[in-house]
């Protein structure tokens, strides 16, 4: 699986990465989509990945013993989630009052809109 | 009393002028801050006459760096600042009486009483980074100055042509000074001279000589840096009689004459400053006789007697450094008054045009009187001071070791040429009936008495010329270092060979005065090779600059987003694949965790989708795609131990693909836009960056150095923070700031949506394109598209 999902991410970033790079504004939007996938996938595969169980402390211990997986960059990950979340939100609502404003999806026409 | 003064004394009255201009009016006010600087030359003029010891003062300023501010008042520093102060206090009187019109002439007296400080800065400064200072304020207030008519474009023009010049000339002169006091670890300027052998076998003396000379000769105007100098014409005439004539422009020569003791021993130093100033001397006077406005005239001749004193420091010998202090008095005097006359017929007749100007004398006598004694004075007719200053001329080039035939040739013909310009200047404007131009504003006695002080003193110190000799001229040759006895001050040296000269010149300047119509071809000649001139050298070197940094600015910030992004990539990616080019022997394959079937069928089911949002055409196959990528995720989230990941990664992606189902159907089909060129170039460089990703994560992954901070989080997760779900606890817990931060966000983030969405009628708009329910009174743009997508 270690080979298996930097693969994966480098396809998901790669793909955002073009995106990105368009002039159509939906098409943007699924860019930073994949952007920020790609980035909690990083961040969750970079401490290693573990099938053990989930970092939670059973009720009859005070710790956790055996394998289990490390629970700091699942902490970061769920904050990034929802940051990107909000970020997106603001993103796709931003994209539909220009759309509104400028009456096209095509970015190089909204050169002029701030004028 | 100290030396300080001498800078201080300005700089207050500068600060007190607006004050004293507002409640006496320019014109008296004029003569009431003349007090300072003549209080200056007094206390000089006394020092002098009793013959005091060089007074010394300084004060640590960077004493890490041995920079002080050092001043050093001796021989050679009474001279010029004599000069800088005394002709300095006549041009507050007569600046004043000129601009008394003028609603703004305080602004005249604060940056011309600036000047003075920084002029009297530059002579008195006996600290190489101190003299670089006050050189730089020079520069700064001409600039000033020069623009001081600002809603003129030819003002701001010239202000920024002499600004240009002699700031590129100042920044080499500080490199230039920085590498002398490398060579020596001096910055004292009185003990260089002590230096003097070291300094011409450093093998920096030559960068250090053409660099100090870089700054001396663009201030100076020499050629080829002249050109800045009758632009600066543009600045009224009292800027021009003070700092363009016989003040700011000799700072050059006065930085040439301090350093001389210690550089001027060398054979280079003869070399390329005796016939840089040659040239100059002789370009000046042949630019100037073709010239018809009276300052346009005056400033060429300046030129011109500027390449004469640089070319007399050229020489070296004790003879011509005297020569040249006597000549630099002498021609302040003259000089100024000339243009003092010159601003006041303007002034009087409203033009500075020779052909339009005669029979002056009638309305203006006094004038026509100043004028004519400074004029004998520029032409050297006895007994005038301007006769001795042209006789030690003579005497000097032909005391040379070589070459002094001709030598003397080139100064015979630059002097008949100054005599003819001096004639056109100061005698032809009052000879003859009355003018085309007549005298419509009689001038005040603040605008004739200053140019009638300095000529007459030119004419009566010709007189006592022992007197000079003795007070000013040989103590200031003394004090650097060169014997005063070799040069005798004297109105009659006998029948010699120098004398013949002299008649020789008279004769031949009035013949050329005479004739002087004859000389026009001269302009067209200059005309014809406009290209090649320095000013025209300089006007398109600069134009090119500013069209070179147009072009980089519009190739570099062009403003297209996406470029920039593509640009970004590119370097990132290549830099990280370069970096691990050099780690590719620790690449790893070895897994710790077997892919399952289910995880491997998850991984390629996200990949297949984000690959298809590429060439998603339709919204629906671009929501599926989305959807596709977060569940997957969500699922690879629940196999590797993370649930909480999981919920929330699952509960994030239903809303966004609600939110993104929402605004996505009212947007039209999505469209390919750019050029298949630009989409193949944009593929290959995600390509690269989607590489280049891969390689960081799968290194990543196989890199351990340090061990998981996480233990004793866990440890203290039930014990301490009574929580079982340790990425809980970590959240409100031990990272409970970041997830305040986090919610900050949300917030910020939920307010920015409402403010886009949740106006009334944005999603009724779009719905409805044509606004037939839109409330009125508020433009709606018109557009097509949204009808028929």
């Amino acid at each position: 699986m270690e080979n298996l999902l930097p693969i994966a991410i480098g396809i998901l970033f790669g793909c955002g990465c073009y995106l990105c790079m368009r002039r159509n504004i939906v098409r943007v939007l699924l860019g930073i989509m994949l952007f920020s996938q790609a980035a909690n996938l990083l961040i969750f595969t970079a401490a290693g990945l573990s099938t053990g169980k989930a970092p939670i402390i059973p009720g009859d211990a005070l710790t956790l013993s055996g394998a289990h997986a490390d629970p700091l960059p699942q902490a970061l990950v769920l904050t990034a989630i929802v940051i990107g979340f909000a970020v997106l939100a603001f993103a796709i609502a931003l994209v539909l009052r220009a759309y509104h404003k400028t009456g096209s999806d095509d970015l190089d026409t909204f050169r002029k809109s701030d004028q | 009393m100290e030396p300080f003064w001498i800078i201080l004394a300005p700089l207050v009255a500068s600060l007190a002028a607006p004050g004293i201009v507002r409640a006496l009016g320019p014109g008296r006010a004029g003569v009431v801050l003349a007090a300072v600087p003549f209080w200056i030359a007094g206390w000089l003029l006394k020092d002098a006459f009793t013959g005091a010891a060089a007074a010394e003062w300084s004060h640590p300023w960077l004493p890490a760096l041995g920079v002080d501010l050092a001043l050093k008042v001796g021989g050679f520093e009474r001279l010029f600042l004599f000069l800088v102060s005394f002709i300095g206090g006549l041009v507050c009187i007569y600046g004043g009486s000129y601009l008394s019109g003028d609603g703004k002439a305080a602004r005249f007296f604060v940056i011309v009483l600036m000047f003075m400080a920084a002029m009297l800065g530059v002579i008195a400064a006996d600290d190489l980074i101190l003299t670089f200072v006050f050189w730089e304020l020079t520069s700064l207030t001409s600039f000033l100055l020069v623009g001081y008519k600002f809603y003129d474009m030819a003002a701001r023009k010239a202000a920024l042509q002499a600004l240009l010049v002699t700031a590129a000339g100042g920044l080499s002169l500080l490199a230039g000074l920085l590498l002398l006091t490398r060579i020596t670890g001096e910055t004292r300027i009185s003990m260089l001279a002590a230096h003097s052998a070291e300094i011409a076998a450093s093998p920096l003396f030559v960068p250090a000589l053409l660099l100090v000379l870089g700054g001396v000769f663009t201030k100076s105007a020499q050629v080829p840096f002249h050109f800045w100098l009758p632009g600066a014409m543009a600045a009224p005439t009292p800027v021009s009689a003070y700092l363009h004539s016989a003040t700011m422009v000799k700072a050059g020569v006065i930085l040439l004459a301090k350093l001389s003791p210690a550089m001027s021993q060398t054979e280079l130093w003869g070399w390329i400053v005796a016939p840089v100033g040659a040239l100059t001397m002789l370009t000046g006077v042949v630019m100037a006789i073709y010239q018809t406005d009276l300052k346009r005239l005056l400033a060429y001749s300046t030129v011109s007697v500027l390449g004469t004193l640089v070319m007399l420091l050229g020489f070296g010998d004790s003879f011509s450094f005297k020569t040249a202090m006597f000549l630099a008095l002498v021609h302040g005097f003259y000089k100024g008054a000339l243009f003092m006359v010159a601003g006041t017929v303007d002034h009087a007749t409203g033009t500075r045009d020779v052909n339009s100007l005669s029979g002056l004398r009638k309305s203006m006598p006094w004038l026509g009187v100043a004028a004519a004694a400074a004029a004998l004075s520029m032409s050297g007719v006895p007994p005038t001071l301007g006769f001795i200053s042209k006789e030690l001329l003579y005497e000097a080039k032909l005391s040379l070791p070589f070459a002094r035939h001709s030598v003397a040739a080139l100064g015979v013909l630059a002097n008949a040429l100054a005599v003819a310009i001096a004639l056109i200047v100061g005698v032809r404007p009052f000879l003859g009936g009355h003018g085309s131009a007549p005298v419509t504003h009689k001038p005040g006695p603040g605008m004739v008495l200053p140019p009638v002080v300095l000529a007459t003193l030119g004419l009566a110190l010709g007189l006592v010329p022992g007197l000079l000799d003795r007070v000013l001229i040989s103590p200031a040759a003394l004090a650097q270092g060169f014997d005063p006895k070799t040069a005798k001050l004297t109105l009659w040296h006998g029948f010699t060979p120098v004398l013949a000269l002299s008649v020789i010149t008279l004769l031949l300047g009035a013949a050329i005065f005479l004739r002087r119509e004859r000389f026009a071809f001269l302009g067209r000649a200059v005309d014809a090779v406009k290209p090649l001139t320095p000013s025209a050298i300089y006007q398109s070197g600069l134009d090119g600059l500013l069209r070179a940094a147009a072009y980089l600015t519009d190739w570099i910030q062009h403003g297209q987003l996406r470029v920039y992004v593509r640009i970004t990539l590119l370097a990132a990616s290549l830099l990280i694949l370069l970096g691990l080019w050099h780690a590719v022997g620790d690449f790893s394959l070895t897994t710790m965790v077997p892919p399952g079937f289910f995880e491997t069928m998850v991984v390629l089911l996200m990949s297949v989708s984000a690959i298809a949002a590429l060439v998603a055409k339709s919204r629906l196959a671009a929501i599926l795609c989305l959807g596709g990528v977060g569940y997957s995720v969500a699922f690879l989230f629940v196999a590797y131990g993370a649930p909480d990941l999981a919920i929330t990664q699952l509960l994030v992606e239903t809303l966004t693909v609600v939110l993104f189902s929402f605004v996505i159907l009212r947007l039209p089909q999505i469209r390919n836009i750019s050029r298949r060129r630009t989409r193949r170039l944009d593929g290959a460089v995600a390509a690269i960056a989607g590489l280049a990703m891969t390689l960081v994560v799968w290194k990543s992954v196989h890199v351990r150095t340090h061990e998981s901070i996480s233990a004793g989080i866990i440890e203290c997760s039930a014990t301490e923070a009574y929580g079982r779900n340790v990425v809980n606890v970590i959240l409100v817990d031990f990272r409970a700031l970041d997830t305040m931060g986090e919610i900050l966000v949300l917030a910020l983030a939920g307010l920015g949506v409402t403010a886009l969405l949740a106006r009334k009628r944005v999603l009724s708009r779009i719905e409805d394109p044509l606004g037939e329910h839109a409330a009125a009174g508020e433009t709606r743009p018109v557009n097509p598209h949204v009808k028929t997508r």
